[in-house]
């Protein structure tokens, strides 16, 4: 099956193209003006379906994230992550298994972040190695500045390899729930950046017209009426060196189980492993309503 | 708090504060004119803000010019927050 969104490398719309000398692309920091032009155009009403449209044939998808930021510099660390669950399972076991996953596939072995084609929602098998699609201007822009091994992503939702991890997502009682293992081997960085849930929206966007002709809204950058989240959690305990930030705020020394949830939208957030030990992180994401416990903020512990 | 509103508050509450005085660049607020960022950054001290101004490296890729940065330290926890 093929979905609507796996589109080709070149797909971009340059009649968006803002820049008059494209020498200035991917030059940090933007500048201040276009950020304003963007931010502003980013406020404009859209459905979902069309702000995922501007997205994706944008061809500054960079300039875009930056732009939809709205993060002020001092806000409390608490507004920027916090904890939201303690899971009690057998994470020693589960951590094997991931392990296992990765010797199997040598995702250590085989670490490079590249151009390829979306890969994680229906087109497992043919994938020829575990990097994560990302829009190629974003693309651009890190390797650009020799960032070229971000972490691998392992899908779990779609298939059945990790009983043990759809058991966890399945706490979170999430609509289009959505679970991958971010797994970063030694000597990985993801640069700063902030989300769009791309991959949860648009799935959810192709298959429930509901959400697909809902308004987006920019400033909790999901459909209105609805909050989308993404949750994360280590699967093994920190060791010195992995680095986990959001702003000018750091997260460090976590435990296995600990859940997190962030202010994905506006915190630009950076990870990076420069411990000796690969880093695998469980990530569940999925679409709620106001009354759903985590948007009342409501601390729950969880044993599976 | 978002950039949205604050931006929406301080033109609201300082006169003759124009949109295209300042914006937001990593997080922080950037002033074409010293003067202007004088005026915001006392009005937010008045309101018992920690607010920090430095001043700014223009760069070669930037259209515009600026003068002078502010920012916010110890911002206090918000409830519900996005």
């Amino acid at each position: 099956m093929q979905t609507k969104y796996k589109r080709k490398i070149n797909s971009k719309d340059l009649s968006q193209n803002r820049y008059k000398n494209t020498d200035h692309l991917h030059i940090h920091p933007y500048d201040p003006e276009l950020l304003e032009t963007v931010r502003n155009d980013l406020l404009k009403p859209r459905t979902c379906r069309e702000l995922m449209d501007w997205v994706d044939s944008h061809p500054h998808y960079d300039v875009i994230a930056e732009a939809s930021s709205q993060y002020i510099r001092g806000t409390h660390q608490d507004d920027c992550f916090w904890q939201v669950a303690q899971i009690d399972t057998d994470w020693h076991n589960i951590n094997r298994i991931i392990t296992e996953y990765a010797e199997e596939h040598e995702l250590d072995k085989n670490f490079k972040t590249d151009y390829i084609d979306e890969w994680r929602v229906y087109d497992m098998e043919k994938q020829k190695n575990y990097s994560p699609f990302r829009h190629n201007s974003e693309l651009d822009n890190q390797h650009k500045h020799g960032f070229d091994k971000h972490y691998q992503l392992i899908e779990v939702t779609l298939t059945d390899r990790f009983p043990e991890i759809k058991a966890i997502e399945k706490v979170f009682e999430f609509e289009w729930a959505k679970t991958d293992i971010n797994y970063q081997p030694t000597s990985g960085a993801f640069p700063r950046h902030v989300d769009f849930l791309s991959t949860l929206i648009k799935r959810a966007i192709e298959h429930d017209p509901k959400i697909a002709n809902a308004q987006y809204d920019p400033i909790t950058k999901g459909p209105v009426g609805w909050q989308m989240k993404r949750i994360i959690m280590p699967a093994e305990s920190w060791y010195p060196g992995q680095m986990f930030s959001f702003e000018e705020h750091i997260w460090s020394n976590w435990e296995p189980g600990q859940a997190i949830d962030f202010s994905w939208q506006h915190c630009r957030h950076a990870t990076a492993n420069s411990g000796y030990n690969a880093r695998p992180l469980i990530k569940v994401q999925g679409l709620i309503r106001d009354d759903h416990w985590l948007a009342k903020k409501e601390y729950r512990k969880f044993t599976i | 708090m978002k950039y949205i509103e604050l931006k929406t508050s301080l033109l609201s509450h300082i006169k003759d504060l124009k949109p295209n005085d300042f914006y937001l660049l990593e997080g922080k607020l950037i002033f074409k004119s010293k003067g202007t960022a004088d005026t915001v950054r006392n009005y937010l001290q008045g309101k018992s803000y920690n607010v920090v101004q430095t001043p700014v490296r223009n760069w070669e890729h930037w259209q515009g010019k600026y003068e002078s940065i502010l920012y916010f330290k110890d911002l206090q926890k918000e409830s519900n927050e996005q």
